[in-house]
């Protein structure tokens, strides 16, 4: 009786051993697949496609906020240009260029063109090539063809620039060609085109059109190209073909809203931004007469600092706006610390302490944030009842729009000779520009609060203005003077998209009249940002900048060109 | 002398005696030699079965024949026979064994064993050093009193989780080194369900789960620290193994008036360390006052300025405030007045009783700990039901059961950068560096109307820390049942087979609960936010193992075990997150307008993971005599996480364990050497990956955008991470020698180990740069050694009738180093080690988790640092070493003074070195607030010793708080480093225990008093003196990197007292 127990016993706990080597295996595999996330065959093209168009936003925007500090349209700290940016402040702008740009792109491109899709893979090659160029802006030589391979290549060396063009070029040549081939579907969501083969096309041709200016100085071959992109004239050249990321109002779960919006109007804390002096005076002062687009392009939350129950006592001035009780540094004629008394920003290359003004201090408007316009309402932004909310963030990023082509044309014709007058050719992407801000609040479904026509565009203020410009270019005696009034006016137009006048200044050395740093001695302007932190720790074959002038390839111009 | 009298005495008697005599009632008394009661001595009758126990004042009665001897034993004591000799009274005197030859420990696998077989070291920690502290925390009772463990508290925020390690962190990527936690015998989740990053208050907001755990219920604890210790366990095993036996789950016998044991706990809870702020200047910049965020205002004078109130608050109360004006004056506890005093208070009850063949144990805890700041508290509720049975046919069957209850609750706790910064919601953040002109305490901080924050800032763009607390909590509650069934059966005398089932199952909700009004953490939080989470965690265990002991040969002994071992883990969560609050105070899902399954980091509330591991393991040991004894094991795993090719693993141990004082006949019975025993090992363990590394997936994220027309755009991406199919486990393997000995009668005794450990191959999540287009793969590359020593000294410098001080020392120290990580790697960040250019990292010949930052330029010829145009110091645009935060050593003395029934212990814990970036103290010196800078702030001052960019010396002047706010404070990194060694007076305690003769009249079988206090002091002398920084915490909560400080807040300081009697 004993006896047979035991061996029941042991039989019993064998078994299990016996049983359990056997089926190792068989139950272990199973578990090697994640239950949370689908295989890589659930992907479409237009969930990828989707991903692309998000991630080319914030790149974009990632890039703009970068470079709108170098124009003095935001505020730099610096107070050196040594050290504005740490390293670390391209990680974000880099991971999102390869993570979620090209390598989605490359991923996408090949299945979308085997299934006849052939939008899709135009869109992904026109976003890819975009990127490409914008990062060679940034930072000069990058890894390219040897990038996007994974742990194939841990390490990627670096391409030429100018390499990274030709590549860049190729591929929006490459999508030209797929937009003229008639697609077996459109793609589901375009958030940009809804869908239409032909403004893309004009993108395509218009990004083209950029990369050949941006390389004039050390590529004598693009005049004749320009030329013929100028002539076939299919570029971006009305409002509707404009290359722009609408947003929504759509607060929460998702924030769908322009993210100037959202650091600003999105608490009641107040503006988290600060906008450069020299801007807001450059559209409220230095035409002598207000630009029409400044009600549209900025806030004021206080209209005048002097006056202002708010800031009426000195101490409480003193505190919110202490540059009013130093001495202005700069000479005479250069904007300093409060324009107007209420465009109250912040001076280039000012890395003071924040003073409590953020519900004080003159933020973005309506233009191109979603924000409010300013029709002297003098109330602090922010969400709650009370506070101005303008349009509730359901704004744009103008990242091509069609001023941009008229006045690259103009500086070609004016520099190269290509076809058009420039003078003309300016004022169309003046008024293309005036246009587009008039046009707006309609545009984004946005009522404007007031009717007073001393404060919105008007046909009158828009030829007053234009005349002026035309004046002034009249009046300009050398090729110089005269790509300076074209480049300001770009400069002008071009809110919102700090890129663009980053590439400009440095190509042109324009707005020539820029405010300096605080600092008299801020070292070299950045004529490349350093590498991202990820990049210059990761990879092995990164040798970081040391210094703030290293030239992407298409600039030649002298040290000391620009400040 | 008298032992020799006593011994021919019995010899003689027993001589004398016949064989067989009528059985009649004896009566006695067990005393040591100096005539102290030894209660719960065993009795029994030589040759007879059963017998009895004296009870707590040594006093037993057993019937006996007139001719019979007793053989007394008792733990601690040499066993005795002494016959009756036809007395009916007897006093029975036992000499304290001074031979650790008997001592048992629990090892692997729950197996008893006598100590002196142990080719490893283990460290065992009784239940009189764990119950009745006022911590409710079990690894932090531990604290000091192993050395080779290090346990590093997050903050001080009651319910934090706590970082525990042992002999250093092996890996570089890998989770947590946790060690693994064995509940009688079965394995116990400890790890911290962190849902949020760090930044978000993910790090000290969250509890180590081991919190679930009732220290009061707790029989002893053994800590296995080498891989020799652990082999069996498996991979798990590979950090150590805490190994906790509760009451329940002894099997422990207990005498009557011992059967219910009740005690009660009261403790404050207490802000330990708060800086010594100024009191000669207020608030604002440049000798101005104003409402800044920083304290380089004016000095204070009498009669005080007048200053405006805040816009915010006229607002919110226009009546009171409307027009008035305030005193610029020094508000001395605006900071101190935030904090209160908590109470601990533990109440537990405790049921044994034994029978013949069984004991049954139940034992209930109730624990409330209201922290020392506002609205952080943790109650917990513990209850443990356990019994061991041994049955007439064989079988033996133990089982056990718990169930516990934890409550715990605290207002954010995030990654504040002390910029005023409303990015990340914390409640130290913008409470510490408090300008002193502010009125915190004594003014409202919500408005009436809607509920809003509403402080002294003219924008109102901080958070009332007061609003925080009320209003900004997160809290985290878990239901857990963990037990073990196990059952045994001797097949004949030495062999037995044993089964043993393990359930460990909890249900963690998580919560955060944010009122809209709030200032900081973005535009999510100010509208208010509700996020829930649903945790279900389940580990299930079966392990089954033959058991053969036998003796062989002449002098030979074996001992053998081999078994399987099934292991089954799940993990499953589910959460929404909620905004946009519509009523104010109202926490339901239904009263948001916006629903999200991500949390605020941007993670993913829902996933499940699951994960089975597979195992068979052997086990053998050879002994010579009590001379030498070798062992052998070997365990062979396999796991779910790895592909079929790659997935098993094999590895083996040896160790060996020889006892001179046995097997040297000049070393027997010397007085001298009383005992001595060497220790060598080598060991191996593996590490399987975390599940999901080898398999290609994509992400799909719905609701990604909504655009003008309302269209949801859901999104496909690829993941950050290459998937890699031929990644392998890693292997550890260790080498450890020690040396134990008691010498001079056991007035010394020593236990000595010293170890190497190294792991290669590691399971690395190789960071890549993200030009290749992803973030980071996992690969099988790298090693990290870690060597060290673990040193234990006991002197008993007095020892006599009434008297005995003990005196131990604990030392370790441990150096890691990382090596072999491939050519084309710079540097690892570590996981969860803070930001890519500030955080711990893995170099090539640096110690693991070496600290990397922003530094200071150095002018090459001079050597000097630079300043740049402003005379600041000038930040490079890399990063590079800032420090090492490892210490280099660690020291603890504890004394234990006795006085016949009282005594009194203090514990001393000493760590030098080892640096800290801290954010706390770097903040309060940029912002002026503490008396560090209380010079005069009128003259203006230049960085000495630095040099400009052209290389001359630095001549630039600047005003006094510009430099200490934009070079000293928030100046490069490496300016904000400290040594972080600290002195501290961990314990102390003053207890009585009631004597014997005291309770004979009583119910009482025993009763005790203490009265204690944890934390008392402590002095971190190379912080900048007034800022008090303490240095024991940690801003990234449960992981491998340490060192950073992000505001983790002030630590706890606890005093009280407790009560318990058992009858």
């Amino acid at each position: 009786m004993r006896s047979k127990l035991n061996r029941l016993i042991i039989t019993a706990f064998c078994f299990p051993v016996v049983f359990f080597l056997g089926s190792c295996n068989k139950q272990l595999s199973p578990l090697l697949n994640n239950p949370s996330v689908p295989s890589t065959s659930a992907a479409s093209p237009d969930l990828y496609l989707n991903n692309l168009q998000l991630a080319f936003k914030n790149f974009f925007q990632n890039a703009t906020d970068i470079t709108d500090q170098m124009t003095r349209q935001e505020i730099m700290y610096g107070p050196t240009y040594y050290n504005a940016f740490a390293p670390t402040s391209f990680d974000g702008i880099w991971q999102t260029a390869y993570e979620s740009v090209m390598l989605t792109a490359n991923t996408m491109i090949p299945i979308s063109e085997s299934k006849g899709e052939t939008i899709h893979a135009g869109i992904a090659q026109v976003l890819k090539a975009y990127t490409m160029i914008t990062l060679v802006d940034l930072f000069g030589d990058i890894p390219y063809s040897q990038a996007l391979h994974g742990v194939a290549v841990p390490n990627p060396v670096v391409d030429k620039g100018a390499a990274v063009y030709d590549s860049a070029e190729a591929l929006l040549d490459s999508a030209i060609a797929n937009f003229a081939i008639k697609a077996s579907a459109n793609p589901s969501n375009d958030l940009f085109y809804g869908g239409s083969a032909k403004n893309w096309t004009r993108l395509a041709n218009s990004l083209l059109l950029k990369a050949y200016i941006q390389t004039r100085l050390v590529d004598n071959s693009v005049t004749a190209k320009i030329a013929a992109l100028v002539t076939a004239n299919n570029l971006v050249t009305s409002a509707s073909q404009d290359f722009v990321f609408g947003y929504s109002t759509h607060s929460q779960a998702p924030d769908a809203r322009n993210s100037h919006y959202v650091g600003n109007y999105g608490t009641d804390n107040g503006a988290g931004d600060y906008i450069g002096t020299w801007f807001m005076w450059e559209l409220a002062d230095a035409k002598g007469f207000q630009d029409p687009r400044t009600r549209y392009y900025l806030y004021r939350q206080c209209t005048d600092v002097y006056s202002d129950p708010r800031t009426a006592s000195q101490t409480t001035r003193q505190f919110a706006i202490p540059c009013l009780y130093r001495t202005d540094p700069y000479a005479p004629g250069v904007p300093y610390c409060l324009v107007d008394n209420g465009y109250w920003g912040r001076d280039h290359g000012n890395n003071e302490g924040i003073p409590p003004d953020n519900s004080l201090r003159t933020t973005w408007g309506l233009y191109p944030a979603g924000g409010a316009f300013d029709y002297d309402q003098n109330l602090a932004i922010g969400q709650s009842t009370g506070r101005e909310s303008g349009a509730g963030g359901g704004g744009i990023n103008p990242i091509w729009l069609s001023s941009f082509t008229y006045f690259l044309e103009a500086e070609a014709a004016l520099i190269l000779g290509t076809p058009g007058d420039p003078k003309a050719l300016t004022i169309s992407g003046v008024d293309a520009s005036i246009n587009k801000v008039a046009g707006f609040p309609a545009a984004i479904g946005y009522k404007l609060p007031t009717s007073d026509t001393t404060m919105l565009i008007t046909a009158t203020n828009t030829a007053k203005y234009e005349n002026a410009v035309g004046t002034q270019y009249s009046a300009a005696s050398t090729t110089a003077a005269k790509l300076n009034i074209i480049e300001t006016e770009y400069y002008l137009a071009a809110w919102g998209n700090g890129l663009e006048t980053y590439n400009n200044y440095r190509r042109t050395g324009c707005p020539n009249n820029f405010q300096p740093t605080l600092d008299p001695n801020p070292g070299l302007f950045i004529r490349s940002f350093f590498y991202p932190s990820v990049y210059a720790n990761f990879n092995k074959n990164a040798v970081q900048k040391t210094t703030t002038n290293v030239k992407v390839f298409w600039d030649n111009n002298p040290d000391n060109f620009v400040y | 002398m008298r032992r020799l009298h006593c011994w021919l005495m019995g010899i003689c008697l027993l001589m004398g005696l016949g064989l067989f005599g009528q059985t009649s009632p004896v009566t006695g008394r067990v005393t040591d030699p100096s005539g102290t009661p030894i209660p719960n001595a065993t009795i029994r009758i030589k040759g007879v079965k059963g017998g009895t126990s004296a009870d707590a004042n040594g006093s037993f009665k057993i019937k006996a024949a007139g001719n019979a001897t007793l053989v007394v034993s008792a733990v601690g004591y040499e066993q005795a026979e002494i016959p009756i000799d036809h007395r009916t009274a007897v006093t029975l005197m036992l000499r304290p064994s001074n031979l650790a030859l008997s001592e048992v420990v629990v090892t692997a696998l729950g197996v008893r064993r006598d100590k002196k077989i142990l080719g490893y070291s283990v460290t065992t920690v009784g239940k009189q050093d764990v119950e009745l502290r006022p911590e409710e925390d079990v690894t932090r009772i531990l604290q000091g009193k192993t050395p080779g463990v290090d346990i590093l508290a997050t903050s001080g925020i009651s319910g934090s989780g706590t970082n525990i390690s042992i002999r250093g962190i092996s890996t570089i990527s890998g989770g947590p080194s946790t060690p693994l936690f064995i509940v009688d015998g079965v394995p116990f989740d400890a790890s911290s369900n962190v849902n949020n990053n760090f930044q978000y208050g993910g790090g000290i907001s969250a509890s180590s789960r081991f919190l679930d755990l009732d220290p009061n219920d707790i029989e002893s604890v053994s800590v296995l620290k080498g891989l020799a210790a652990a082999t069996i366990y498996g991979e798990a095993g590979r950090n150590g193994v805490i190994l906790v036996t509760t009451k329940g789950g002894s099997g422990r016998k207990t005498n009557k008036k011992m059967e219910i044991t009740g005690s009660q706990s009261i403790f404050t809870n207490k802000v330990a360390n708060l800086p010594d702020y100024t009191s000669k200047y207020g608030g604002g910049f440049d000798l101005a006052p104003s409402a800044a965020f920083s304290n380089w205002g004016p000095l204070f004078t009498n009669p005080p300025l007048q200053v405006a109130y805040s816009p915010s608050l006229v607002a919110a109360f226009p009546q009171l405030y409307s027009g008035k004006t305030q005193d610029f004056k020094n508000y001395a506890n605006n900071v101190s007045g935030f904090f209160r005093t908590g109470l601990l208070s533990t109440t537990s009850v405790n049921v044994a009783t034994s029978g013949q063949n069984s004991t049954f144990n139940a034992n209930y805890t109730y624990l409330s700990d209201d922290g020392f700041t506002p609205n952080n508290r943790v109650y917990k509720n513990n209850f443990g039901l356990g019994g061991t049975a041994k049955l007439a046919n064989n079988f033996s069957a133990n089982a056990v059961l718990n169930f516990a209850i934890t409550d715990m609750q605290t207002p954010t706790v995030g990654a504040n950068g002390g910029g005023g910064s409303a990015d990340v919601a914390s409640v130290f953040g913008d409470l510490i560096f408090t300008p002193r002109s502010v009125n915190l305490i004594g003014l409202p901080f919500q408005n009436p109307v809607d509920g809003s924050s509403v402080y002294y800032r003219n924008g109102n763009d901080i958070e009332n820390p007061l609003w925080t607390a009320a209003n900004d909590v997160s809290s985290d509650k878990t239901y857990r049942t963990f037990g073990t069934f196990g059952l045994k059966y001797d097949i004949m005398k030495g062999l037995s087979v044993n089964y043993r089932f393990g359930l460990d199952f909890y249900q963690e909700y998580q919560t955060l609960d944010v009122n809209k009004g709030g200032k900081q953490g973005g535009a999510a939080y100010v509208g208010g936010l509700y996020r829930t989470t649903n945790i279900q965690n389940s580990i299930i265990n079966n392990t089954a193992f033959v058991q053969y002991s036998t003796p062989f040969a002449k002098n030979f002994q074996l001992d053998a075990q081999a078994g399987f071992d099934f292991r089954h883990d799940h993990y499953n969560q589910n959460g929404l997150k909620s905004t946009q609050q519509i009523v104010f105070g109202l926490f339901d899902h239904s009263n948001f307008i916006s629903h999200d399954i991500y949390d605020e980091g941007g993670g993913d509330l829902d996933y499940r993971s699951e994960e089975i591991r597979e195992g068979v393991f052997g086990q053998a040991t050879i002994g010579y005599k009590e001379w030498i004894y070798l062992t052998g094991t070997a365990r062979n795993d396999w796991v779910s996480t790895l592909e079929p090719a790659h997935r098993q693993q094999l590895y083996p141990g040896i160790s060996m364990s020889f006892i001179p004082t046995s097997a040297i006949s000049a070393l027997e019975g010397s007085k001298t050497v009383n005992y001595l025993k060497l220790r060598l090992s080598y060991a191996t363990s593996a590490h399987f990956p975390t599940p999901y590394n080898t398999r290609p997936y994509i992400n799909l994220s719905t609701n990604a955008f909504v655009d003008k027309g309302g269209n949801v755009i859901n999104i496909a991406s690829i993941p950050s991470q290459v998937p890699n199919p031929d990644l392998k486990p890693e292997l550890i393997t260790e080498e450890e020698a020690g040396i134990e000995g008691r010498f001079f009668d056991s007035r010394v005794s020593i236990d000595l180990t010293g170890y190497f450990r190294t792991a290669k191959n590691q399971i690395l999540n190789r960071q890549l740069d993200a030009s290749t287009g992803y973030s980071y793969t996992t690969i099988n590359a790298g090693a990290v050694d870690n060597k060290g020593i673990e040193a234990s000294l006991t002197v008993t410098p007095i020892r006599s009738k009434d008297w005995t001080w003990d005196l131990t020392g604990n030392f370790y120290l441990n150096r890691s180093k990382v090596h072999d990580l491939p050519v084309d790697i710079k540097q690892i960040e570590l996981n969860g080690g803070g930001y890519s250019n500030r955080g711990g990292f893995a170099i090539n010949g640096k110690p693991l988790g070496i600290l990397e930052g922003s530094y200071t330029l150095v002018d090459p010829k001079s050597g000097k640092k630079e300043v740049d145009n402003n005379g600041y110091y000038l930040g490079a645009p890399d990063i590079a070493v800032i420090g090492d935060p490892t210490p280099r050593y660690k020291l603890t003395g504890i004394s234990t003074l006795t006085w016949k029934y009282i005594s009194f212990r203090i514990q001393v814990d000493y760590t030098h070195g080892g640096a800290m970036w801290s954010n706390t103290a770097r903040t309060m010196l940029a912002r002026g607030v503490t008396k560090d800078t209380d010079f005069d702030r009128t003259l203006p001052y230049t960085i000495p010793n630095t040099v400009k960019q052209d290389g001359t010396p630095n001549d630039i002047q600047q005003s006094v708080d510009n430099i200490y706010f934009n070079s000293y404070g928030f100046g490069p990194d490496g300016e904000s480093v400290w040594d972080a060694t600290v002195i501290r007076l961990r314990e102390a305690s003053l207890s009585f225990s009631m004597p014997a003769k005291m309770l004979k009249n009583t119910p009482f079988g025993a009763a005790s008093l203490s009265i204690s206090g944890t934390n008392l002091w402590y002095l971190a002398p190379y912080f900048p003196k007034y800022t008090r920084f303490d240095p024991e915490v940690n801003s990234l909560g449960i992981t491998n990197a340490k060192g950073l400080d992000f505001f983790a807040g002030p630590s706890s300081r606890r005093l009280g007292a407790s009560l318990r009697l058992s009858f």
